[in-house]
Order: C-alpha cells, then sequence, then structure tokens
C-alpha cells in the first residue's frame, strides 16, 4: 500500500506538479486504483478531476468519463491538454460527424475519452468501446443520476446497462453534493450492491467562505445592491441567475455603470467566445463573469473572491455546488444571496411541466399523437413511455417529481429564511451535525453587523489587457516579431 | 440610468440604433414581391436550383450562407415582426416593401457596414476557416515565446490533428513567414476599410492574449452587436480570398477548406463531363445519377459559372428564335409556357429556365 502511495505521488508530482493530497484525494485513489467501485463525495476545489486523470497516466488503456454538460467535458480535454496529456478526446453531440468518426477509430490512441450518457448508449459507440481496454470509468457529477425535475437527463438512467455491456476494470463516482438519500439512489440506480461500494465523504463545509443572504425590498433595490457590492468588491466575482437574456442585460448594464470588465456567459454564447471568457477570467483581464448554471463547472480559478446569486437557485445542492468556486485558494471569501419576497416562484416556474393527461399520453404511447404537444418535456417523458410506462404512471412520476423539486425550493428558501446560524441550516441539510466556526467569519446571522471591509478579502490583481484594435502591435507581440515598419 | 417609474434600463444594444444582425435582411427584400423561402434557404445555405436561380435574379446571391443556422421560427418571428412596423407586406408566400420599408433599406445601406465578400460565401464557410486559423496561429505564437503549457483553442479532434500536422511539416521559422503572412493580408484588408484587419486582430488568440469576444469587440469598433458580426464574417471572408492568392504557410493550412468553384463537387463533376462534350442524358447514365440532378447541375453552373462554356449549344436549332419571340420584358415575370409537345416537359421547362437564366446575364 505504501508502495503505491509513493508511486502515486511520484507520478502526481512529475505530470500534475503538487507536492500533497487534498482532504479526500488519498483515499478515493487508493480504493479505485485497488479496484473497489469508489463514490467519492469531496466538495468543489477538493481537486476532483485529479482522482481520474492520475489513474489515466498510470494505467493501461482507456479511461471513460461521464460528464453531464459538453463546455465542461470541452474544459477537461483542455485542462489535460493543458499539462502535455494529448491523448484525450471529447465524444458529443456538438461534433459533426466527421469528428466523432474519427475519435471512433482513433480510441486505442487516447488515454481520456470524455463523453454524455447520450452518447454513450448509442450502439455504435458501445460497440466501439466494447473492444476497448476501459482501466477506470468515472461518473462524474453523478449527483445528476438521481436528479429529478425537467432537467433530469433519463439516459443516465441507462449507465447501469453501459457498465454491464462494458465491463470497466474499475469504477468511480464523483459528485460535489449528495445528501446520504442521493448517495444511496446513485449506487441502487447504477445497479450495484450498496455494501460493495466504498464512499469518501467529506463535508461540504467551506470555512473561508463568508455566507449572506440579504433582503431587499424589489428588484430596483437588488440591482442598486448589486452595483453597490460589485463596485466595492471589484475583480475576480461571479453573479449568477436563472437566465440567458438576463444575463446579457445585466452584465450589458454593469459595463455602463463600472469600471469592470463585465462578459455574460450562458449555454447561449457562441463556444469560442465560452473560451475566451473562461480564459480571460483564469488570466485576469476580466473582473466579472455574470452567468447562468453553466459557468464554473470546471472553472478552476483559484482567486475567486465572491459569488453573488441575483436570483435564488433551485435548489441547495445547486447553490453549494456555485458558491464553492469562490475561494480555492483557502483564503477568505464571500457568498451574498439577494433576495426579494417572489423570488422562489422563478426556479418553481423555471422547472414547472405541463403534462397532458394520462389518456393523450396513452396515445402518445401508441403513435395515435404526436409527442409535439409535450414541447421541452417530450424528450423525458418519450423516454418513460418507451421504457413501458402507462400515461398514468408516467403522471404519477412527474406529481412527485414537482413534489420533490417544490421541498428542494422550500428548503432553499429556509436558508434564505435562517434565523440561527446559515452554515448550520446548510450543512444539516447534507447530514452534518457539527462542525467548527469562527461566528466573525461564519455569517451573517452570527456576525449581524458585518461589513465588507472587514472580512479582508485578499486583493485580486487586475491584469491589464493588451489594446484591442492595434493590429500591428498585437500581432508582433503574438509572433515576438519586430514590426515590418 | 434610472427611468422616471424608478425602473433601472437596460441597454439592449451596444449603440443605440445600431444595425442588428437580422436588420441586414430587409436589405435582400425591395418594392418587387420576393419569394420568401428563396431568401431564408439562400441565408441558411440550403441551395436547390430554384434558390440560386431566383437569388440571382433579385440580385441576392452574396448573401449566401451568411445565417447558417437561422431558424424557421425566429425567420418567421423577424417576418411578422416587420409586417407590424409597417416595412414589409407578405403575400401569398412572397413579401414586398412598403415605402417606409425601402427608405429604412437605403438608410441601412448608407450608414451601416456593407460585406465586400460575400460572394466568396460560396466557395468558404468562414466559421470553419476562422476556427482553423486561430488555433493556427495561437499554436504558432506560442511556439514562438517557447511556451507548451497553454490551453489550445478546441476545434475538435479532427482539426486539431489538421493543424497538428500542418505544423510539424511547416517546421522552422514558421513564426517568421506566418507573422509576415499575416501582416501582407492585413495591410490589403485595410485598404478595403480598416476596420477589417483590426476585428481580426482583436479576435486572434496565442501568447498572453485570449483575443476579445464578439461583444467587447462590438463595444471597442462602437458598433452593434449585430453589424460587428456581419463585419466579422466579412472580415474572415477576405483573409480566405487573400490566402487562395498569395503562398504562404497559412494559405497550406485553410487550402483544404476553399473550394476551387461556387459548384457543389457533384455539380463540377457533372460540368467536367459537359465539358467533354457529353449530353445530359449520357451523363446521367454514365454517373448513375437521375436526368433532373444532371439539369439542376448545368443550371447551377451557368448561373455561377457563366464563363465556363457556351450553354446555348443545349437548345435544339431554332428554339432560341421561338423563346426569344415569346418570351420579352423582365425575366422575372415570365411564365413558363409549354408548346414543344414532342418534347418531354420537364426537358421544355429546363431549357426555359436556362434561356431565362442567360437572357438574365445579358442583361446585367
Amino acid at each position: 500500500m505504501t508502495e503505491q502511495i509513493e508511486q502515486i505521488r511520484a507520478v502526481m508530482k512529475r505530470v500534475f506538479g503538487f507536492d500533497d493530497f487534498r482532504p479526500g484525494q488519498e483515499e478515493t485513489l487508493l480504493k479505485t486504483m485497488t479496484g473497489q467501485p469508489t463514490l467519492a463525495v469531496l466538495p468543489t476545489g477538493a481537486g476532483k478531476t485529479l482522482l481520474y486523470q492520475l489513474p489515466g497516466v498510470m494505467l493501461d488503456g482507456l479511461v471513460v468519463i461521464i460528464t453531464p454538460l459538453i463546455s465542461l467535458m470541452q474544459d477537461q480535454v483542455d485542462r489535460l491538454r493543458n499539462v502535455g496529456q494529448s491523448r484525450v478526446a471529447a465524444l458529443n453531440s456538438s461534433l459533426d460527424y466527421q469528428e466523432q468518426r474519427w475519435v471512433l477509430s482513433h480510441l486505442s490512441d487516447l488515454d481520456f475519452l470524455f463523453t454524455s450518457p447520450e452518447t454513450l448508449i448509442k450502439p455504435d459507440v458501445l460497440r466501439a468501446l466494447h473492444n476497448q481496454t476501459i482501466s477506470l470509468f468515472v461518473i462524474d457529477e453523478a449527483h445528476c443520476i438521481s436528479q429529478w425535475g425537467p432537467d433530469f437527463r433519463p439516459e443516465y438512467l441507462l449507465l447501469n446497462q453501459a457498465l454491464t455491456t462494458l465491463k470497466p476494470q474499475r469504477l468511480l463516482m464523483l459528485t460535489a453534493t449528495a445528501t446520504p438519500a442521493v448517495q444511496d439512489d446513485i449506487i441502487n440506480r447504477l445497479g450495484l450492491n450498496i455494501n460493495q461500494v466504498s464512499r469518501v465523504v467529506e463535508s461540504v463545509n467551506r470555512p473561508n467562505i463568508f455566507l449572506a443572504v440579504q433582503h431587499l425590498d424589489n428588484q430596483d433595490a437588488k440591482r442598486r445592491r448589486l452595483l453597490e457590492l460589485v463596485t466595492k468588491l471589484g475583480t475576480s466575482g461571479i453573479v449568477y441567475l436563472s437566465s440567458r437574456e438576463g444575463a446579457n442585460q445585466l452584465a450589458a448594464w454593469l459595463n455602463e455603470q463600472t469600471s469592470l470588465r463585465v462578459a455574460a456567459y450562458h449555454a447561449g454564447v457562441a463556444p469560442i467566445d465560452r473560451y475566451r471568457i473562461q480564459q480571460q477570467f483564469l488570466t485576469g483581464t476580466l473582473d466579472l463573469v455574470v452567468a447562468t448554471s453553466a459557468f464554473g463547472m470546471g472553472i478552476d480559478k483559484s482567486d475567486i473572491r465572491y459569488v453573488i446569486h441575483f436570483q435564488m437557485p433551485v435548489s441547495l445542492e445547486a447553490y453549494v455546488q456555485e458558491i464553492g468556486r469562490a475561494g480555492r485558494d483557502s483564503r477568505q471569501a464571500l457568498a451574498i444571496l439577494l433576495y426579494c419576497r417572489g423570488d422562489e416562484q422563478i426556479p418553481l416556474l423555471l422547472g414547472k411541466i405541463d403534462l397532458p393527461s394520462a389518456e393523450i399520453l396513452d396515445q402518445i404511447k401508441v403513435g395515435k399523437t404526436t409527442d409535439t404537444i409535450l414541447g421541452d418535456a417530450a424528450h423525458v417523458v418519450s423516454f418513460y413511455l418507451t421504457q413501458g410506462m402507462s400515461g398514468r404512471e408516467v403522471v404519477n412520476v412527474f406529481a412527485k417529481l414537482e413534489e420533490k423539486r417544490a421541498g428542494q425550493v422550500q428548503r432553499m428558501l429556509s436558508y434564505v429564511q435562517e434565523d440561527g446560524c446559515r452554515r448550520q441550516n446548510l450543512l444539516a441539510y447534507f447530514g452534518q451535525r457539527e462542525f467548527l466556526s469562527d461566528k466573525f467569519t461564519c455569517c451573517d446571522l452570527t456576525n449581524p453587523d458585518w461589513v465588507v471591509a472587514d472580512l479582508d478579502l485578499p486583493p485580486v490583481q487586475k491584469k491589464v489587457s493588451l489594446p484591442v484594435l492595434d493590429w500591428r502591435s498585437r500581432l508582433e507581440s503574438l509572433f515576438a516579431q519586430p514590426g515590418l515598419g | 440610468m434610472v427611468a422616471s417609474d424608478g425602473a433601472l434600463l437596460y441597454s439592449k444594444e451596444v449603440v443605440k440604433g445600431g444595425l442588428e444582425m437580422n436588420d441586414y435582411w430587409l436589405v435582400l427584400f425591395d418594392q418587387q414581391p420576393r419569394r420568401i423561402r428563396v431568401i431564408e434557404n439562400l441565408l441558411k445555405n440550403r441551395l436547390s436550383e430554384a434558390t440560386i436561380f431566383w437569388a440571382m435574379v433579385y440580385g441576392i446571391s452574396d448573401a449566401v450562407a451568411s445565417q447558417r443556422h437561422l431558424q424557421r421560427r425566429d425567420f418567421e418571428g423577424w417576418l411578422k415582426h416587420q409586417e407590424q412596423a409597417g416595412l414589409l407586406i407578405k403575400k401569398e408566400g412572397q413579401a414586398y416593401l412598403t415605402p417606409a420599408g425601402l427608405v429604412k433599406k437605403r438608410a441601412y445601406l448608407m450608414n451601416h457596414y456593407r460585406p465586400h465578400f460575400g460572394r466568396w460565401g460560396w466557395q468558404i464557410n468562414p466559421e470553419r476557416l476562422a476556427n482553423r486559423l486561430l488555433l493556427g496561429i495561437q499554436v504558432t505564437s506560442e511556439f514562438a515565446h517557447h511556451n507548451r503549457h497553454y490551453r489550445p483553442l478546441n476545434i475538435g479532434n479532427y482539426e486539431m490533428n489538421a493543424v497538428k500536422q500542418w505544423l510539424i511539416r511547416t517546421g522552422r521559422g514558421v513564426q517568421r513567414t506566418v507573422f509576415e503572412q499575416m501582416n501582407q493580408a492585413f495591410y490589403t484588408l485595410e485598404r478595403t476599410d480598416p476596420r477589417l484587419p483590426k476585428a481580426l486582430g482583436a479576435l486572434l488568440i496565442g501568447y498572453q492574449t485570449n483575443g476579445a469576444t464578439l461583444d467587447q469587440l462590438a463595444r471597442q469598433l462602437e458598433l452593434s452587436q449585430g453589424e460587428t458580426a456581419i463585419l466579422v464574417r466579412d472580415a474572415w471572408l477576405g483573409m480566405g480570398v487573400l490566402l487562395t492568392e498569395t503562398p504562404g504557410p497559412l494559405s497550406t493550412l485553410v487550402a483544404p477548406l476553399i473550394s476551387q468553384s461556387p459548384l457543389s463537387a457533384s455539380a463540377q463533376q457533372t460540368m467536367a463531363d459537359f465539358l467533354r462534350g457529353m449530353s445530359p442524358e449520357q451523363i446521367s447514365n454514365r454517373r448513375h445519377r437521375k436526368l433532373s440532378t444532371i439539369r439542376d447541375h448545368l443550371l447551377n453552373a451557368a448561373i455561377l459559372t457563366p464563363t465556363v462554356t457556351n450553354f446555348y449549344r443545349l437548345f435544339p436549332a431554332g428554339m432560341l428564335n421561338e423563346l426569344g419571340a415569346r418570351y420579352q420584358g423582365p425575366v422575372e415575370e415570365w411564365s413558363f409556357l409549354a408548346t414543344h409537345p414532342e418534347m418531354d416537359l420537364n426537358q421544355e421547362f429546363f431549357l426555359f429556365r436556362l434561356y431565362q437564366i442567360l437572357r438574365c446575364q445579358e442583361s446585367d
């Protein structure tokens, strides 16, 4: 065991430049490498990606990583390339036919393959992977398996069949947030024996993030408060909200109202501009990102000093994920949620599905009615119908989903309306009753007189961007060449 | 800024009164009715023979493929909006500008960026060209600074592999030759419009720069995002044109992405056979393609490559005189009339359409 740890440490230092493990990493790596199916629940910033990057370098065969978002996949591919790992590819629906064929015919040249559940279960993909030695199968953001609502991806339910087909040598499930019940659900849905899966669970507590909620009278007051906050807090922050158009408008407004360099980031932004925004933010030439939940998974910027929620997220899981992007350098950071009465209606409305009656669903099932009447829910509902459910059963499933979602929003609201300690409220949800905290740096309820200046947030150096429109100097600096005159 | 009711106003556009990308569509209409689907399909690069023909008649062929990802519902929504604003009238699948619409169209043409390289949209996909050039320039720039740790622009493994192979083949001194070729191309573009090299220069990715987003560039150029997108697309097309005309490493990099002809590969094969003297029927038999497909290829070639051959040889003796006597006035107003019962109706229509094309080009 000691010898194996020494080997792991040596590779970690040589390839990735790290000297020490973060909490939970060593235990997860050891269990995974010895072939035990492992579920690791490690908070954001705990270094989850290393848990498959490292085995990928050490083991023969292919590491397959299931990832929910295309942007996250691309980000992970980029990060591996950044550390000199070029035998890596992503396979997903954004690739054209030529690109997909290229990846499938070069699997034996790869060490890492990132894909989505939807792509994985395609027969030609499963066939191609079946011919490979899969040294490690990773399900990243594994809480998606247990997720409910319109964002639910039914193909996650078919991962158990894919595992049976592919027979990987090792299995690792990763998530940042999973209550004990969600952990059980993940294991069950993958068809695994609950007693044979090792669990590595670290606290979701991030003591260096000060938690605060501010109640505002109306949306106008909320925007004014946001303006005050970002003006005071300056560079290296994220503002989250739920709509793309809202993100565009807020970013444009903050660009006008402040001297900060602000960009909107959401799934509607062109991929190349998403790359630019991520890189500008990482390198400090962009001060603030106004984003939907599309921004953040995989953003490895250690000195994000603050996260402001302009709207209430759908659940405490989502909130913990999003605020967890702040303060990865373990230095003081701040998470503020701005709340107006009735804000909880937004996550409720966003996730609402208007299903037709059970009779109509039965007609859709037998092809007498088109599924276009289902709108955005067509994919999820059709999945259940094709899996053999009746219209009535589907209606019941969705009624339960609705109930569960309303419960999650209600639980989020209880955090907003908490009057004791926000950290305690949050950790209790994840099953943690005890924790150490300093009242001064814990939350706005334990330190009601807090002001931003007292938190001593470490200053972040603002970097100057190159002049944008002087093409001559840009070419000279890009190619390290003197001007041609 | 705070409105009188206390609600904060957001500026939706960077520049007030600026041009949204879709505002530009108004320029494609005129006071004479035009077929709505022709314009939609031209923008989306769905090019049937009829679309190519009517785009030529309307004089809007340069707008080809300028909105590849256009959704039907967005286009319909835009049409409805123009109708409600009193700029456009829709009638039986066609639409035409009102006097107010015509005034607006003229204002767009006068006050906003007008593409110079649109016709190259037939031969170059500017998105793909831009991606490959951006990555090629990025890897060259990082190489020039001896930096190995950076995130390459992720444009897909196939394309990345093409750039990698190019870099290996180009070898030592690549930074100097790429720099010189970029300089030369940008100087040339500058003579067309100084904003073109400014825009492309701002977008470049490389050592210690990630380039500007479209929004950031729009603010720098003091244009709306829509107008900036039109200018950027034109700049990439212009870059593609210049790279086809000058030798250098970047020309080698993008050569496989630039078609030598505006015709599809299949239509080019048909034309090669036709130039060897084969008849449409013979080509159809040899290539195992429907005769109607071969005829479409020939019509497209007559529109897009009119000078490669004399298309008049397709007409039977005496038919040109007969057509000239029957069809007069603006070609778009002609109605096909079958008068040759001995001839296959499809062939007669083919000859009628070819005659329309040739007459249209003569009047130009």
